[in-house]
């Protein structure tokens, strides 16, 4: 398009736009969406809050949208609260999927085109048609690490690529736990003999983690379960959530509280708190994600180049998001572009050396440089292949909140543990089937 | 038993037994008979009635006979809804255990016996269910659902039921059975239909719920007992809710019980998911119009502007739009419609539907306090505005929350504005003035704390120490319901628990008679262009219905409210009469109300330099007779000005006043606490020196105020304002008066600001040069020549530290 001049090339591409518009409005309104996949143009991004250091992703937008100006990227933060962030994409998903129905043009303030979801929002938003199935082949799954790449599938289709992998690793004092000549617990039981034995020895709390009422308990809840040979919810939604195969895993959690070694505190804990306590230099073990291995080792750091990372003593669960396209997007072409370049090799790396998120591709892993750099990749790499996933099911939200409020009353309280475990089979058998 | 006519049908996984464990088998087959009992009941078929089928389990399959009262069309018609409920499992479950059916259906003569059920007909039917031709074109396929008929099934029930049994669906399929060699076979492969697209509430063809309907009515007198329940084919209609932290735990509570109990239809299904976020107004009303919970992005006049801005990257405030938001009172939306309009958003209107909940602010004071005023004496708990700002000049403090973040700290600030400026309306020009910024200062000098949110003030009083001003000489200003939660020993903001056997001081509850405001707790729906939906808006409306229902109420009662009609907390509480409630709203500018607290609040470090060189023995019109009686008189009033938290030291100066000095420190720069106050009573002031100095003295003592001076508190942001106040003769009798002027003139905005008001004896000195000083420090001059011009003096400075600047 070289030879004609811009005034001719913008109604060219106006012509063009509107045809193709009205083509996909055609397409739309009849069954589902061959023309919108390949639609081009500009898109909108919601992410969750930017919280990483030097704000990692919007540069990375930036950097897209000086390479690509026809094809923009408008970035919306959302709440970092995965709660609040799940219920604004719901509400545009479905804002946007009413307004389709209505064949009216969807404002761009309604749809947006590439969400970053939980993984574990993968079978909800599967489910009710939030988003488009990816084709592997076009994505390269296979350069993913696998497990990642799991907990983006549903029904055996992909619907997302992993931008951001997690895992719970066990930090812990060395220097601490070097002074009294111990080695690195790898199992609860050891984990529970040194909180109970070297932790007030040096006036420390035992082990900090997230049990405060939202999705940090369920994930210690079923680590908890995994550890212990209980599983809640089977792979099609199939209630296990056995009052006695529970029990074993709550307990040593409402154990721990009893006795002590885990801080009352710890009760009302995200990721944040456990975090604040560690850095405080007071607590000799901490259940946490990746994202605090940098802030731990930040100048002014209490606990700065005192602390070591190492696999849990029980099974990780898996943390992560992935970047979806949404139904509603008219741009999906571009929208899978640009997902292509968020989750590129230079991206991750960048990503991970800013903020040390675990990345999601294996050449990272396999990368020297890094691995020389980052002697903990090795660490992350292995942890993620082992984590759990979580209760696959589109009503994941509801499943997730009657294990938190039904169980942290359990570890609190130990005397209504078998009621509340009783009532958890009841409550869950309504929330897996929707009601 | 004899042989009776029955529709034979019976199926068969494809391929499972070559899957994993146990437990995947068990999943698989618990979805084949959902799919099939689902199947059933949509065609009205028995599945629950015994007498009227026979079932049996066949491992990884199952034999379902129909008997010859039911018409065996309604087999046919079951097809495709099996199909699709197989092709929805498979959708919603790992690869692991997916369905796929092979089919038979036959027709014939079927006997009974203790063993189960035999005849040449069943045994045929699986027979075809078996056939080797079948089970190949059946791999050649990814359906869910594949059938196979026998010639005379086809010919006398598909073929002869006519179109609507799609025979040209069939395709002819020679089978070879064992022992008999080919016989005529009909197939048709039911392919997964679409997948079903998410529609959000009642589908929008009526159609839809009729057939619901239509089929749930006649299986509820088929099938006596179990109907059971079609599975949830869409989600729950997603609502975003926004809440104040007062209300925050009882509305989650509330909003729950509103989520389970709410179903829309007849299928059982969740129709509502309720999100609730705490709105903790850090910054404020204004901050809400930048931050997305309104809007996303900054604010856009319309959706065409903002499409045709170039998107770029904003990296915008987070966007955490509601659809209800739940403030403590209406003045926060006044001021939020105010904001509005100034920032000419028009994409955003507020509709207020009406009150949930009711509280007051009150007065919670300690004990020991109520006792010292002799509070308890009377009868009732009622006070006056007055009497409450009485106390401020008792030596007795405040504490409410900020009015910039808090709804109840905002109407606890109007409501001792308009007290101590006797004003209705809060007005900009009522709010302006010297008068105003005196008394204003004086009002916020005995506030002792300015946090966030009343909770966390009442967690401060909770912690103080035994003996403290927090502890035994503070009065709250809060909202009832806050105070309620902080006697029974709530954990306030979930974050200030009270320790069992911890004690906390006991504050005593009392109300303004005449005007105690009142906070009415309305439900506000954010709507935006463009607009919710119609499901969404059903669920809001329905919502707002459920939070005035009864059992809404009660519990609100029970969380320290009154309920819509005024009807008490419940249990009751110590005020009992009811005092006459005011609303605020259209009383309070906010713009200006907030602007004049963050001004009058400053606190301010002031030094008092005064001349006593012979000149100042000067005679003077005004009480002692001498200029220097006038300044003793200025020094007492400047005092009266000073709260709390502000300083006040004092200096005299002559030329050599002090051996070889020019000055002479009187009072130490300091809060004018018992001590100072005692030094103060001590000053006098005599002549002496032997000339008049100006210029080394005022660069001095602004030398001491930027050294000392500083914030009282370690970490308070409340900077004080600094300020000399110079009360001379005016003149400097050394040499190169000039020079040294217009150095002081140039050094003055040389570091941390300090204000410099020259009060000049000597007529003409302002005019000549120190104007310009002043002013260079960003003070005035004011010529003195009789105690009128002296008050009008210290009015300026006043207004200069804490009113409106001119």
């Amino acid at each position: 398009m070289g030879f004609a001049s811009p005034a001719v090339r913008r109604a060219v591409a106006a012509v063009a736009a509107a045809s193709a518009a009205m083509a996909v409005a055609a397409a739309c309104t009849s069954a589902e969406q061959d023309g919108a996949d390949d639609g081009v143009g500009r898109i909108v991004f919601a992410d969750s809050r930017d919280t990483t250091r030097g704000r990692q992703i919007k540069r990375l937008v930036d950097q897209w949208n000086d390479q690509n100006p026809d094809e923009r990227v408008e970035m919306v933060e959302l709440p970092e609260n995965s709660d609040d962030q799940r219920a604004q994409l719901v509400a545009h998903a479905q804002d946007a999927s009413a307004d389709r129905d209505e064949d009216a043009s969807v404002g761009p303030d309604v749809c947006y085109d590439v969400i970053s979801i939980d993984i574990v929002r993968t079978a909800e938003f599967a489910r009710w048609g939030y988003i488009v199935p990816l084709s592997r082949r076009e994505f390269d799954a296979d350069a993913f690490l696998p497990r990642p790449i799991e907990g983006a599938s549903y029904n055996g289709k992909l619907w997302g690529i992993p931008l951001r992998s997690d895992v719970g690793l066990l930090y812990y004092r060395k220097d601490v736990l070097d002074r009294a000549g111990a080695r690195v617990p790898t199992s609860w039981a050891e984990l529970r003999r040194q909180a109970m034995s070297i932790a007030p020895a040096n006036n420390m709390a035992g082990y900090v983690t997230q049990l405060g009422a939202y999705e940090g308990f369920t994930v210690n809840a079923m680590e908890a379960f995994w550890d212990t040979g209980a599983e809640v919810l089977g792979p099609d939604g199939e209630i296990l959530a056995e009052p006695s195969a529970l029990r074993p895993g709550i307990s040593r959690l409402a154990q721990g509280v009893a006795e002590g070694w885990i801080p009352q505190e710890a009760l009302t804990f995200n990721e944040e708190g456990a975090r604040s306590a560690f850095q405080d230099g007071s607590v000799l073990f901490m259940r946490n994600w990746t994202y605090a291995y940098q802030v731990l080792n930040s100048s002014g750091s209490r606990v700065a180049g005192r602390f070591g990372v190492a696999p849990l003593p029980m099974s990780s669960s898996l943390g992560g998001w992935n970047l979806a396209v949404s139904r509603c997007s008219r741009h999906r072409a571009t929208a899978r572009r640009f997902i292509k370049f968020l989750t590129g090799f230079e991206s991750q790396r960048t990503l991970f050396t800013q903020t040390g998120v675990a990345p999601t591709r294996k050449a990272l892993y396999d990368n020297p440089q890094l691995q020389r750099a980052y002697p903990h990749l090795a660490i992350l790499r292995t942890s993620i292949d082992r984590a759990r996933t979580r209760p696959v099911t589109p009503y994941y939200d509801q499943v997730s909140s009657t294990i938190q409020s039904r169980l942290r009353r359990a570890v609190t309280d130990p005397k209504v543990m078998d009621r509340e475990l009783a009532a958890l089979r009841t409550d869950m058998l309504r929330a897996a089937d929707g009601r | 038993m004899e042989p009776r006519h029955h529709t034979i049908f019976c199926v068969d996984m494809v391929h499972f037994t070559s899957q994993a464990s146990d437990f995947h088998q068990r999943v698989a087959r618990d979805g084949m008979y959902r799919a099939l009992r689902r199947a059933f009941l949509r065609a009205l078929l028995p599945w629950y009635s015994p007498w009227r089928r026979h079932r049996e389990d066949r491992g990884d399959g199952a034999l379902i006979l129909i008997s010859a009262s039911v018409p065996t069309v309604r087999l046919l018609k079951a097809l495709p809804h099996l199909a699709r409920e197989l092709a929805v499992h498979n959708a919603t479950t790992n690869v692991g255990v997916h369905i796929r059916l092979r089919a038979a259906m036959h027709a014939g003569e079927v006997a009974h016996d203790p063993h189960g059920v035999s005849g040449k007909a069943v045994n045929d039917a699986f027979r075809l269910l078996d056939a080797p031709e079948f089970k190949a074109e059946v791999d050649k396929t990814n359906a869910p659902l594949n059938v196979i008929v026998s010639e005379s099934f086809f010919n006398d029930v598909v073929k002869q039921g006519g179109p609507s049994n799609h025979p040209e669906q069939y395709r002819p399929l020679p089978a070879t059975f064992k022992r008999r060699g080919p016989v005529q076979a009909w197939m048709r492969t039911f392919p997964a239909p679409e997948p079903p697209r998410h529609r959000v509430g009642v589908p929008r063809r009526l159609g839809g719920i009729a057939v619901v309907g239509a089929v749930a009515l006649p299986l509820l007198s088929l099938v006596p007992g179990e109907p059971r329940p079609p599975f949830c084919d869409r989600p729950p209609v997603q609502v975003r809710v926004r809440v104040s932290p007062e209300k925050a735990q009882v509305v989650q509570a509330l909003t729950d019980s509103f989520e389970s109990g709410y179903h829309q239809g007849t299928d059982g299904c969740r129709a509502a998911d309720v999100n609730v976020v705490t709105a903790s107004h850090a910054g404020g009303i204004e901050e809400s119009i930048r931050e997305g919970w309104l809007t996303r992005g900054p604010a856009r006049a319309t959706v065409e502007q903002a499409a045709a801005t170039t998107l770029q990257a904003t990296g915008s405030e987070v966007s955490d739009e509601a659809d209800v938001w739940l403030p403590d009172s209406s003045l926060e939306i006044e001021q939020l419609r105010e904001a509005l309009r100034a920032q000419r958003v028009g994409t955003v209107t507020l509709d207020v539907r009406g009150s949930v909940a009711g509280s007051r602010l009150v007065v919670g004071v300690p004990r020991p306090m109520a006792e010292k005023l002799r509070l308890l004496d009377r009868g009732d708990r009622l006070l006056t505005w007055n009497e409450v700002l009485s106390w401020s000049r008792r030596g007795y403090f405040f504490g409410r929350a900020n009015p910039r973040t808090s709804s109840t700290g905002l109407a606890a600030t109007a409501a001792l504005y308009r007290a101590a400026l006797g004003r209705d309306v809060l007005s900009e020009e009522a709010l302006d003035g010297t008068e105003a910024a005196k008394r204003l200062h004086a009002v916020e000098q005995a506030v002792a704390r300015d946090d966030d949110e009343p909770e966390r003030l009442l967690c401060a009083v909770r912690a103080s120490r035994p003996g403290s001003d927090l502890h035994d000489r503070t009065a709250v200003l809060v909202s009832q319901k806050t105070l309620i939660d902080y006697r029974r020993g709530d954990s306030l903001d979930g974050r200030c628990p009270l320790p069992p056997g911890a004690g906390q001081p006991d504050l005593l509850t009392f109300a303004v008679q005449g005007e105690t405001p009142l906070f009415d707790h309305p439900y506000v729906v954010i709507n935006r262009t463009p607009p919710m939906s119609p499901e969404r808006r059903r669920v809001v409306d329905d919502l707002y219905a459920f939070l005035r229902g009864p059992e809404a109420q009660q519990r609100l009662r029970e969380a320290g409210y009154h309920d819509v009609h005024g009807q008490d907390p419940d249990p009751p509480q110590d005020v009992l009469v009811t005092p006459r409630l005011l609303d605020l709203a259209g009383k309070i500018h906010y713009g200006p109300l907030l602007e004049a607290w963050d001004r009058v609040r400053r606190s301010a470090a002031v030094l008092m330099a005064v001349d006593v060189s012979p000149a100042m023995d000067a005679s003077f019109p005004g009480a002692g007779g001498t200029r220097l009686a006038a300044a003793e008189t200025a020094i007492r009033r400047s005092r009266r000005l000073m709260g709390a938290r502000d300083q006040i030291g004092v200096w005299t100066f002559a030329r050599d006043l002090d051996g070889g000095r020019d000055h002479r420190e009187q009072v130490p720069l300091g809060p004018p606490d018992p001590a100072q106050d005692d030094r103060f009573a001590k000053v006098r002031l005599r002549p002496g020196g032997s000339g008049t100095v100006l210029y080394g003295p005022i660069r001095k003592a602004v030398r001491e105020l930027r050294r000392s001076g500083g914030a009282r508190e370690e970490g308070s942001a409340d900077e004080p304002t600094k300020a000399l106040i110079v009360i001379a003769d005016g003149t400097d009798d050394g040499g190169n008066a000039r020079e040294r002027a217009a150095r002081l003139r140039a050094e003055l905005p040389d570091g941390p600001p300090v204000r410099l008001y020259i009060l000049a004896f000597h007529s003409g000195s302002c005019e000549d040069g120190l104007e310009e000083l002043a002013q260079a420090g960003g003070g005035a001059c004011y010529p003195i020549d009789d105690m009128t011009a002296m008050r009008k003096a210290l009015d300026g400075v006043a207004a200069g530290l804490w009113g409106n600047p001119p």
